[in-house]
């Protein structure tokens, strides 16, 4: 059986898959064979966790069909095999050798060869003694080429947070569409600490009445948890910071004012768009320019230095080599920072969807809990969140908690932590609050000296009001789109107007 | 310098001669021109490959100072032309006036104007009339001029700088299309940093001035022309040349949206050969033997800016040339994109 060899788009032609075996290759390509199928593995890696995410997410699609049809085993197990398909297809991937002129495109394109090697792969029209010498600068630059640093083994941080979250994913639809088979097929009891504490009602004497598919359900949301949990990055936090500190360091200058503008506001793909447009624009820089876009870069890079080493080495090493004059390497370091800037922030924005689904179970599990205790005999709270009634809002059955709390109603745990006090909650002074661990201390509010000052402005010539000398003014009313400079205290006669034809930013 | 094609290092040897000859003339034309570097590059590269060049920049920007300057590093003979709106064609090509023989006979002959000279400096070109501006176009071209069904060839080199005004300014006339086609790149020159407006006046209104020594011949450019035709240029880097300049066609399919709408005519194939030329010379003064698509996108503006026809609705739009070819630039793609 014949197998179609892959193609390799170049430039709108499909160059095939490349035999080097079969091929009396010259020295220079003799070279390039292993650059050749690093650069594939790289690229293999880069796309790998996407094509698993993808295959993840049919697998995921699968299951949650399965469990709507009631066939949820059969399918989850076809789902199975369908999120390893894209492992063996990138397995495969990763031995194919690419055509030898896609490859020295890539090495030219990633080290600035300005096509030195593509031209004397591809071949050219010049004259047999040019020709020579061009092969012989071709094979000079590829002595210079570190492939292990132009193309690492190394799989992009934020789709690997993709490909975590799917794998999760995956793996919460599989066991939510068996949960429902297991407590049937097994008999499957709650053997969770809550279970256990549920179990028994407070003086211990009758067993308690909770739905087993509630306590199944709160066990794959804290395992849900969990999962997210370990996969979130310990690292975003600190690359958020770098960022923004980086950010507000080249808001300064004037060439990279909107790559600072990018990455203060946290739209890490803008700020990498301009990270390749300043690249794509070296060659237009007259020196002083270069030098502004120079410093920016060495300040942004000191900035950065205390939270996230990783884009600091980019952005000093732009700095420098911009300092250098080296257009080249400038412009290769930008590219890098572009790419850098891309991680982080795909890393961040990763973080931060883990974030929000943590969130989001939380309001799960609390409302499941809540529910499961709701089933307990003597419960009579309605949800976890009633334990905030310590404030002094609640009221009945004082001294049920185990502890005697006061005033708990329901069974929240933060209740458990309650400590009993004399009297009501009632009872408490005005200057007296709760603080946040629930214990009573004594707040004093009273305005300070400073505080009753009334601060007198002077009104602006433009207001209307007759009255001469000073007013009180309502200060700092918004700004007007683009002009940052018109922030001013506005006299309150002012006020309408300003509402009429400024919008804040 | 030679033309003869022997080994190798013989083809170095030229590679290294034809760098250091660049640099020398970029040398002495930065003596009297401060900052404008990369208009001084373009110029040379310009005179290396053989092209005209129309220098654009309001009055008192060293327009002119830069290409006397050019003639004098380089051993031409140079010619002003100043254009004015009562200039004749005649004043440029030259004219038969009569003779009277020895033999009482009256013959015709034939007085060269100042096109006849290697390196001409056509000063404010729009000042004159179109009829006038059009004198220039068969000796641009074809390097003769036909006066009176007599064809006289110019000696090579030849090339013409020309220097024009902003269209906007008053006493103005447009260059033909087919004018502005011949000329290889259009430069725009921009008003000088505060440094080096600083530099121009320690240089300018001292009591020392700079002497520009010649440091190259008109044989030293007709071979380091001839030299810079055979650097490589690879299938891909050609297609690049023909994708962009298709993209200024409104017509064509791969045409660029802001083409379609603002566009009339695109550039023509002279576009495409001025801008393999220029990045043939980019590459060798870069110490490379073949070209890159930086070179390219280097040669790109300067070769087409002048070769597109805008619409009207560019016009109401105040959409400039150069805005397409920035969009143009940023979008068509180069193998292994």
């Amino acid at each position: 059986m014949r197998v179609a060899r892959p193609t390799f788009p170049v430039h709108g032609a499909d160059l095939p898959a490349f035999r080097w075996a079969s091929y009396g290759a010259d020295a220079l390509e003799q070279r390039l064979i292993p650059l050749a199928r690093r650069w594939q593995r790289h690229r293999t890696l880069q796309d790998a966790p996407r094509l698993l995410t993808t295959g993840f997410g049919v697998a995921l699609l699968l299951v949650l069909v399965g469990a709507a049809l009631g066939a949820s085993r059969p399918m989850a197990a076809i789902a199975l095999g369908i999120a390893a398909i894209p492992a063996f297809v990138l397995a495969g991937r990763a031995l194919v050798a690419p055509p030898p002129l896609a490859a020295a495109l890539a090495y030219d394109r990633r080290l600035a060869l300005f096509e030195r090697l593509s031209t004397a792969i591809a071949g050219s029209r010049a004259d047999g003694h040019m020709r020579d010498l061009q092969r012989s600068d071709a094979l000079r630059a590829l002595d210079g080429v570190n492939a292990t640093l132009a193309f690492p083994y190394r799989v992009p941080r934020s789709d690997l947070g993709m490909l975590a979250l799917a794998a999760a994913a995956l793996l919460a639809g599989v066991l939510a569409a068996t949960a429902d088979v297991l407590p049937r097929v097994g008999g499957r009891q709650p053997s969770s600490a809550l279970a256990e504490r549920l179990s028994a009602t407070a003086d211990g004497s009758a067993p308690a009445l909770v739905d087993p598919e509630v306590l199944a359900q709160i066990d794959q949301i804290r395992a849900a948890m969990a999962e997210l949990e370990r996969q979130r990055d310990p690292d975003a936090a600190t690359a958020a910071l770098a960022a923004e500190a980086a950010g507000e360091a080249l808001r300064r200058t004037s060439e990279a004012r909107r790559l600072g503008r990018a990455l203060d506001s946290g739209d890490f793909q803008a700020a990498a768009a301009e990270a390749r447009e300043l690249a794509g624009q070296l060659a237009e820089m007259n020196s002083t320019r270069m030098d502004d876009l120079a410093q920016g870069l060495r300040q942004a890079s000191e900035r950065a230095a205390g939270f996230d080493p990783g884009l600091s080495d980019q952005l000093r090493e732009a700095s420098e080599a911009l300092g250098r004059g080296q257009l080249a390497d400038a412009r290769s370091a930008l590219e890098r920072l572009a790419e850098e800037i891309g991680t982080v922030g795909t890393t961040i924005q990763a973080d931060r969807g883990l974030e929000a689904q943590l969130d989001q179970l939380a309001r799960q599990l609390a409302e499941a809990e809540g529910a499961a205790q709701g089933a307990m005999p003597g419960a009579d709270g309605d949800s976890p969140g009633d334990a905030a009634a310590a404030t002094g809002e609640a009221e009945g059955q004082a001294g049920a908690g185990p502890e005697g709390g006061s005033a708990m109603t329901g069974g929240g745990e933060s209740a458990a932590s309650g400590r009993a006090l004399d009297g009501t909650l009632e009872t408490l002074a005005p200057e007296q609050r709760l603080n946040v661990e629930g214990e009573i201390e004594i707040v004093e509010v009273k305005p300070t000296e400073a505080g009753a000052e009334l601060i007198e402005r002077p009104i602006l010539e433009l207001g209307p009001s007759g009255s001469a000398g000073f007013e009180a003014s309502a200060g700092d009313r918004g700004f007007a789109v683009g002009r940052p400079d018109v922030a001013r205290n506005v006299p309150l006669d002012m006020l309408p107007m300003m509402d009429r034809y400024f919008s804040a930013p | 310098m030679t033309l003869a094609v022997d080994g190798s290092e013989t083809t170095e040897r030229q590679a290294q001669d034809f760098r250091d000859r660049a640099s020398a003339v970029v040398s002495e034309v930065g003596k009297f021109i401060v900052g404008q570097r990369e208009i001084v590059r373009d110029t040379v590269v310009c005179l290396i490959a053989g092209g005209n060049v129309l220098i654009e920049g309001v009055p008192g920007l060293g327009k002119t100072e830069l290409v006397r300057t050019l003639g004098r590093a380089i051993d031409l003979r140079f010619s002003r032309i100043q254009f004015t709106p009562d200039l004749m064609p005649a004043d440029i090509t030259g004219t038969n006036v009569v003779m009277d023989g020895t033999d009482g006979q009256r013959t015709f002959r034939f007085e060269p104007g100042p096109v006849f000279a290697n390196l001409v400096l056509a000063d404010e070109i729009n000042r004159a009339t179109p009829k006038t501006q059009a004198a220039l176009l068969e000796a641009m071209q074809e390097r003769q001029v036909t006066v009176a069904r007599d064809v006289h060839v110019l000696d090579p080199p030849f090339f013409v700088m020309a220097t024009q005004n902003p269209i906007e300014m008053e006493g103005t006339y447009p260059l033909p299309e087919a004018q502005v086609d011949r000329f290889m790149f259009k430069l725009v020159v921009d008003y000088p940093t505060s440094g080096e407006l600083s530099e121009i006046l320690d240089r300018t209104t001292g009591a020392a001035q700079p002497e520009v020594a010649r440091v190259a011949t008109g044989d030293d450019l007709l071979a380091m022309g001839a030299f810079a035709r055979r650097v490589a240029i690879a299938p891909h880097v050609g297609s690049y040349v023909v994708d962009l300049v298709k993209s200024t066609h409104p017509q064509d399919p791969v045409a660029h949206e802001l083409t379609r709408q603002y566009v009339r005519y695109g550039c023509s194939p002279r576009a495409a050969q001025s801008m393999v030329l220029a990045a043939k010379v980019y590459a060798m003064l870069d110490g490379r033997y073949n070209v890159g698509f930086d070179d390219i996108r280097a040669a790109a503006r300067p070769s087409m800016r002048h070769r597109l026809l805008l619409n009207f609705e560019a016009e109401a739009d105040g959409v400039a040339a150069e805005q397409i070819l920035d969009a143009i630039l940023m979008s068509t793609r180069r193998a292994g994109d």
